[in-house]
């Protein structure tokens, strides 16, 4: 897929190759592109710019347009425990477009607090938990997550709720829906604090960009106005604008060459016609997803890296963290419209951490959504009360009745990191290139389990206190896991015996290959990583731009 | 009548012609089962329109013979063995052709099936997808359920948060 601007050759050795265009591949390409460097960012996906995503929910919400599955060569295999075989199923999403999931997500973007990167300090070692802490903390992030604020484009409100900040958010909250202002009343109502749900959509213009115009399309789909601040709107034209970043679609990285030294050389790659080329760089960077990442490290064996690149420590794959949640659904009496706008205005955070006397860990919070992704087949397809009829006359009434006036209270919740919980290659499916599918390994510890209930009910009772005549819900714990959020798989640490990445997300293993994405988290945080994902490859970019300028990559 | 208005409504008039009894993939047979399943699936009980009018049948046939075209067999073979128990258990020798509380009291006996579910899923997208993909005519299944969304709008979105902008919180 051609389009105009910088081209480089795959014989010319650029600065930086990237692997991924997504949340961290953006803004990873914009930076170092904007710092000076030379720069190619390898998607595996087709660019889309934002006047033709169509507000398609066949398309995009059931046939994987944008997050691909078996149909489109990318089969997943699932197993809950070491010893099972794991059977085909679609676990992981993930969207393969320029712009990577940033562009379909729900773009809620919640800073992570102090307790997040001290887990393990504040809360002790939990049993059947790899829990550690990371080694930065929040002051060290706070001025990129500022710069993911007014660079990226947040809208919100600073308030007491709100851990430190440097600078007030660039935008004003979104509008508050009904299902914010029922949120709202009935945390306030239950001696809470609700609060403006800050996103990552514009609310009024910014950076050049218009504001959202509230099609209702939001969750699940590309923006059409570019509101949604995603790295494919706010991040990529500016890395292109300096004529030093290439952004090259349809190729499939399968391979990081290393050289005898044990140097990332380049990476191989397959274009949209399986042509097989070779890009070379000075340094590597893989932004590939907490899924895609630790698959390319795992493929990318060798004789001096038998156990896959940067896996000395045993760690890549593993510590998979998927955030858990749950789900309650309310009918009012009067129209909710919880369709139109974006998913989520307001939430509550008074449950960031859980009493420890509960029993057990965790925490998260609650927003006001639209059930169902507020669009009309998903709604019909198990919005209305599923221990009710699910076809037939009162089914229709109930889909009448529920479809303009219900709102949903969501549960975002932790998810301890766990040894065995992990991506890893399927010893026999394959996907369309040949390569070994994403195997996932996965059980909910139970302190998630029990978090995720704990979510329900304070979900169900603040649907009473809102007024709901009807309320029906469920919760992650009985259904099985499949995520957007894929994080920890490439742990970041001090002691390279137990982590895959540095404090710089430089690869202990390997001098000039850097990792940054969901894969470098070390704990969960409470329910929307994406802000925290890109606050580090601000602060990832920085430090390798200086490293490479001291000649230390 | 504007002429833009006359030609979409000659085009429709075409379509709808043209269609008479012809299917990409299913046998008219086929077609009238799953057309009364889909009735019998959504159901309005007011008489608003519903499957037959929002061309469900006509999505599933161009679905089947492209993304859900791996359900094809399936959903043929689902058929099959439905026409098997309406002949077990009654003179006719289709399902379409059953009065609707046999055809109800029939789905209740395979709704936990794959089959059956198979062909909720392809009514629900053929009632409420985009009509570019062949059902959803006229906007009828958007209409039933009172979805009215396709361009900007603006605040405020529903009774509570006009509500709330009235009082100031």
């Amino acid at each position: 897929m051609s389009r105009p601007g910088t081209r480089f050759q795959t014989s010319e050795t650029v600065d930086f190759v990237i692997v991924g265009s997504g949340a961290a591949g953006g803004v990873m390409a914009r930076e170092l592109s904007v710092a000076g460097f030379t720069v190619v960012v390898l998607e595996q996906g087709p660019r889309i710019e934002s006047a033709e995503f169509r507000h398609d929910e066949w398309l995009y919400k059931y046939n994987s347009e944008l997050t691909w599955g078996a149909r489109q060569g990318h089969p997943q295999t699932f197993r809950r425990t070491e010893d099972e075989t794991a059977e085909p199923a679609d676990v992981l999403a993930y969207a393969h477009n320029v712009g990577g999931s940033s562009v379909h997500f729900a773009a809620n973007f919640w800073r992570f607090r102090d307790i997040d990167f001290r887990e393990r300090s504040l809360v002790g070692p939990i049993e059947g938990a790899n829990l550690a802490d990371w080694p930065i903390g929040y002051d060290d992030l706070e001025p990129y997550y500022t710069r993911v604020d007014w660079e990226i484009g947040v809208s919100g409100l600073a308030g007491p709720w709100d851990p430190p900040r440097s600078r007030d958010y660039p935008c004003p909250p979104m509008p508050v829906k009904s299902p914010g202002v029922l949120l709202e009343r009935a945390g306030k109502a239950l001696g809470y604090q609700p609060y403006p749900a800050p996103v990552a959509i514009l609310s009024q213009p910014h950076n050049g960009r218009a504001p959202c115009y509230h099609c209702g399309f939001c969750w699940g789909f590309g923006c059409e106005v570019g509101a949604k601040s995603s790295t494919l709107v706010a991040m990529i034209p500016q890395a292109e604008a300096t004529g030093r970043c290439e952004i090259r679609t349809l190729s499939t990285v399968h391979r990081v060459e290393t050289d005898d030294a044990g140097r990332a050389t380049g990476v191989v790659y397959w274009d949209g016609e399986g042509v097989e080329h070779r890009q070379a760089a000075r340094a590597v960077i893989l932004s590939a997803n907490g899924a895609e990442t630790p698959r390319l490290l795992l493929l990318s064996e060798s004789s001096r890296f038998p156990d896959g690149l940067a896996n000395s420590s045993g760690m890549v794959g593993r510590n998979l963290m998927f955030n858990g949640w749950s789900w309650t659904v309310g009918l009012f009496e009067h129209p909710v419209n919880a369709f139109r706008s974006i998913p989520a205005t307001r939430v509550i955070h008074d449950f960031y951490s859980i009493d420890p006397a509960e029993g057990f860990y965790g925490g998260g919070g609650i927003d006001s959504r639209c059930p169902a992704d507020g669009t009309p087949m998903n709604y019909a397809d198990w919005a209305v009360p599923l221990d009710g009829p699910q076809w037939g006359r009162e089914y229709t009434d109930s889909l009448k009745e529920w479809f303009t006036h219900s709102a949903a209270f969501v549960g975002h919740t932790t998810s301890l990191p766990v040894l065995t919980n992990s991506v890893s290659l399927d010893p026999t499916v394959r996907d369309k290139w040949g390569r070994p599918a994403l195997r996932t390994t996965y059980a909910d510890h139970p302190h998630d389990a029990r978090t995720m209930e704990f979510f329900e009910e304070r979900a169900r009772e603040l649907m009473d206190a809102a007024g709901a005549t009807r309320v029906w819900g469920d919760n992650g714990a009985d259904w099985p896991p499949g995520s957007s959020h894929l994080l920890g798989t490439c742990r970041m640490g001090d002691d390279p015996a137990s982590s895959v990445v540095d404090r710089y997300h430089r690869a202990h293993d390997v001098p000039n290959l850097f990792i940054c994405d969901g894969s470098s988290l070390v704990t969960s945080g409470r329910g929307q990583p994406t802000m925290t994902i890109q606050a580090l490859a601000f602060r990832a970019a920085e430090h390798i731009g200086e490293a490479a300028r001291r000649g230390e990559v | 009548m504007s002429l833009p208005a006359a030609v979409a409504t000659w085009a429709t008039a075409c379509t709808t012609r043209d269609e008479g009894g012809s299917f990409r993939v299913l046998t008219a047979s086929e077609a009238a089962d799953l057309e009364a399943m889909a009735s019998r699936i959504i159901a309005p009980s007011d008489g608003a329109p519903g499957t037959a009018e929002a061309g469900v049948v006509h999505f599933m046939d161009a679905a089947l013979d492209g993304p859900a075209s791996d359900s094809l067999e399936p959903v043929r073979q689902g058929l099959e063995e439905l026409s098997g128990r309406v002949r077990t258990a009654s003179d006719e020798t289709s399902f379409a052709a059953l009065a609707e509380d046999e055809q109800i009291a029939l789905l209740h006996e395979i709704e936990d099936t794959e089959f059956f579910g198979t062909v909720r899923y392809l009514t629900l997208a053929g009632m409420f997808s985009d009509p570019s993909h062949g059902g959803n005519r006229d906007e009828a299944g958007w209409r039933l359920i009172g979805f009215d969304l396709q361009g900007p709008t603006q605040p405020p979105f529903g009774h509570y948060d006009a509500d709330y902008a009235e009082r100031g919180g």
